[in-house]
């Protein structure tokens, strides 16, 4: 049995402590290689750049940048909008008014002799594999917009709105910039030391914003919009009427108008038949040369007297459905047309407010 | 080592007698020094009133030394103008008074160790102080060894522990100095003195209001002194001149190496306070 001495207790508490000394070091050493120390989070705080300003902001300047930020903008679609509109209907409801004006001349046009044999041609040719055309439709729009009227003021329509627009852009930037820098003035800190060394700065876009909207440049836009919606809209403006209103009713007078072909030939075949026979009574060739004539006088004579019975009844009826289709398909093309350039105002917003959006929402960005 | 017990019944892998006092002297600078470290780690996130405990915790062990200076000073004064059990000598030795002429500036230095340790910028700093700890503790054994044969044995521990001081305090102030000249920096060649001192004093951060007063000087003390040193000094460096003109603008690390190997020292002091020859 052995019993520790004092001098053995006194080696085992040195080894002991040189043990604990080592573990210790090696521990701390290993921590402090490691650790990083704690940072106080002061009041949240983010640093922008506008322009080559830079400016630092608190919770309560972030949710004040962001609402004005979003409420001008929104209000700059807005006048854009109008604009978009106010300019629609400057270029276009005179093109309309005068179309609507034509309505009733094509409509006597349409319950003409003239065009009534026109169309027998041109359903006897198509019977015969020749093809024609809509050629009611092509009359139809060539009356009612007359030397392309519809295409030029499109086309008015398109350069105008891209020459306005980027000018209201620019000035709804301009305004916020003034705005935000003025405002903004007491919270400018000096610039960052080296560039890109604040990692965590915000960049608003410092120039024009419009500039950062695609394909904003006014020649480029007004071509692209202008093919599509003239391709969609003047060229086809006799086929899609007609067709506008052969849905909502005139239909029923152009079907009269064909089918009563029929039984109008039927009753002036009859009637040219009873006419020939009492006004050339003697036998003979002139007899026979007589009875042609008189018969197809008659036949003709009785079909337009007929045509002019079934215009008197449908013309009206015809007009009102023809007329309701121009409204609805002008507002169609107005409704597209507003369409197509609420793309470049939304282009527009979306650029001015994406850095906020994206860099900072205040409930998120200050959390 | 292996030593042959006194009674020669048994071995005993035994350590010298001083080793263990050694030990124990390590052990508690080091635990010092992680209780500086754990204050470094979590000091920004410190109310005012922590922050106070611990400026009186680092200006207690400082004052300690100063006061013991003094008193010895005064001691060896006294004794060779003063019979030394008069009623004049009493007076004279040091009390009340010189404790608080000495707090004055141990509370400075305690400032400036609290505010200094909150600003380490890295972890290498750290790994330094942590060596200081035993090479501090060992130094003045070793000191203590040496001069046992030729300084008083009144005043060998404060020999030793002085010497110590000294040169442990120039180990770590070359080592730290190497550190700063190879820190990195921001640039502040191209920019204007107020955008430079602006920049730093932005960074620093803390909950009290007080230390992030204290903080801020500190920065644009350092803020001037880089600035300073890269509009006068660029770099690369030319010549042994301008090292030596940056070492002279980097050695304001001897106000921080002083004053903290002053509170090891002082925490020792404490300690052990059977070492005092003033009684």
């Amino acid at each position: 049995m052995t019993t520790l001495t004092a001098d053995s207790r006194s080696a085992v508490r040195s080894w002991l402590l040189l043990a604990v000394t080592c573990a210790l070091g090696l521990a701390l050493a290993l921590e402090m290689a490691r650790q990083l120390p704690r940072q106080w989070p002061s009041a949240a705080q983010l640093d922008i750049s506008i322009g080559d300003e830079h400016y630092r902001l608190d919770a309560r300047h972030l949710a004040w940048l962001a609402g004005f930020t979003s409420a001008h903008f929104a209000d700059g679609g807005t006048q854009a909008r109008a604009l978009v509109h106010a300019e629609i209907d400057r270029q276009l409801d005179p093109v309309f008014a005068a179309a609507r004006a034509a309505l009733p001349g094509w409509v006597d046009w349409y319950w003409s002799l003239g065009a009534e044999y026109m169309r027998i041609a041109a359903a006897g040719l198509a019977a015969a594999g020749v093809e024609t055309g809509d050629l009611a439709a092509a009359r139809l729009q060539s009356a009612l917009f007359p030397d392309a009227s519809l295409e030029q003021a499109l086309s008015s329509l398109d350069v105008g709105l891209a020459a306005q627009l980027p000018g209201l852009f620019s000035e709804l930037d301009q305004a916020w910039l003034e705005q935000v820098t003025s405002w903004l003035s007491d919270l400018r800190i000096p610039a960052p030391l080296q560039s890109g060394g604040q990692g965590s700065a915000l960049t608003l876009p410092p120039g024009p914003l419009h500039a950062a909207v695609p394909d904003a440049d006014g020649s480029r836009f007004a071509q692209r919009l202008g093919t599509s919606t003239l391709a969609g809209a003047g060229a086809a403006a006799g086929p899609t009427l007609l067709s506008m209103a052969t849905a909502r009713g005139a239909g029923r007078s152009a079907r009269l108008a064909r089918l009563g072909w029929l039984a109008r030939s039927g009753k002036a075949a009859g009637t040219a038949a009873t006419g020939s026979g009492s006004l050339c009574a003697p036998a003979g060739t002139l007899a026979l040369g007589c009875a042609l004539v008189a018969g197809t006088v008659t036949f003709v004579a009785t079909d337009w007297v007929l045509l002019r019975l079934e215009a008197s009844r449908e013309r009206e009826t015809m007009i009102a459905a023809l007329e309701q289709a121009l409204e609805d398909w002008e507002a169609d093309l107005k409704a597209g047309l507003v369409r197509d350039w609420e793309a470049l105002i939304a282009a527009h917003t979306s650029a001015a407010t994406l850095p906020i959006r994206e860099g900072f929402v205040p409930a998120r960005a200050l959390r | 080592m292996q030593a042959r017990h006194p009674s020669g019944s048994r071995t005993a892998l035994a350590l010298p007698a001083w080793p263990a006092r050694v030990l124990l002297e390590m052990l508690l600078l080091m635990i010092l020094c992680a209780v500086a470290w754990l204050y470094w780690l979590f000091g920004r996130t410190l109310p005012t009133g922590a922050l106070a405990g611990a400026w009186l915790l680092a200006a207690t062990p400082i004052s300690a030394v100063l006061y013991r200076r003094a008193r010895r000073r005064r001691r060896l004064l006294l004794d060779a103008y003063l019979q030394p059990a008069t009623r004049l000598n009493r007076m004279l030795r040091g009390g009340a008074l010189l404790a608080i002429r000495c707090a004055l500036p141990g509370l400075l230095l305690g400032l400036v160790l609290t505010v200094a340790l909150l600003r380490i910028p890295d972890q290498q700093t750290w790994l330094l102080l942590l060596g200081a700890a035993p090479a501090l503790a060992l130094s003045r054994a070793g000191f203590a060894h040496v001069l046992a044969s030729q300084a008083s044995p009144r005043y060998l521990p404060e020999l030793a522990a002085h010497a110590a001081l000294l040169v442990a305090g120039a180990a770590l102030l070359v080592l730290l100095l190497w550190l700063a000249m190879n820190r990195s920096y921001p640039l502040l060649g191209d920019v204007a003195l107020d955008r430079a001192v602006w920049h730093l004093v932005d960074q620093e951060e803390a909950r009290s209001a007080a230390m992030q007063l204290l903080l801020q000087l500190a920065a644009a003390k350092d803020g001037l002194r880089l600035w300073l040193g890269q509009q006068l000094l660029p770099v690369p460096l030319p010549s042994a001149a301008q090292w030596l003109a940056w070492l002279l603008l980097l050695a304001e690390e001897l106000l921080f190496v002083w004053s903290y190997l002053l509170m090891c020292t002082g925490t020792l002091l404490l300690v052990q306070r059977n070492d005092d020859p003033h009684g």
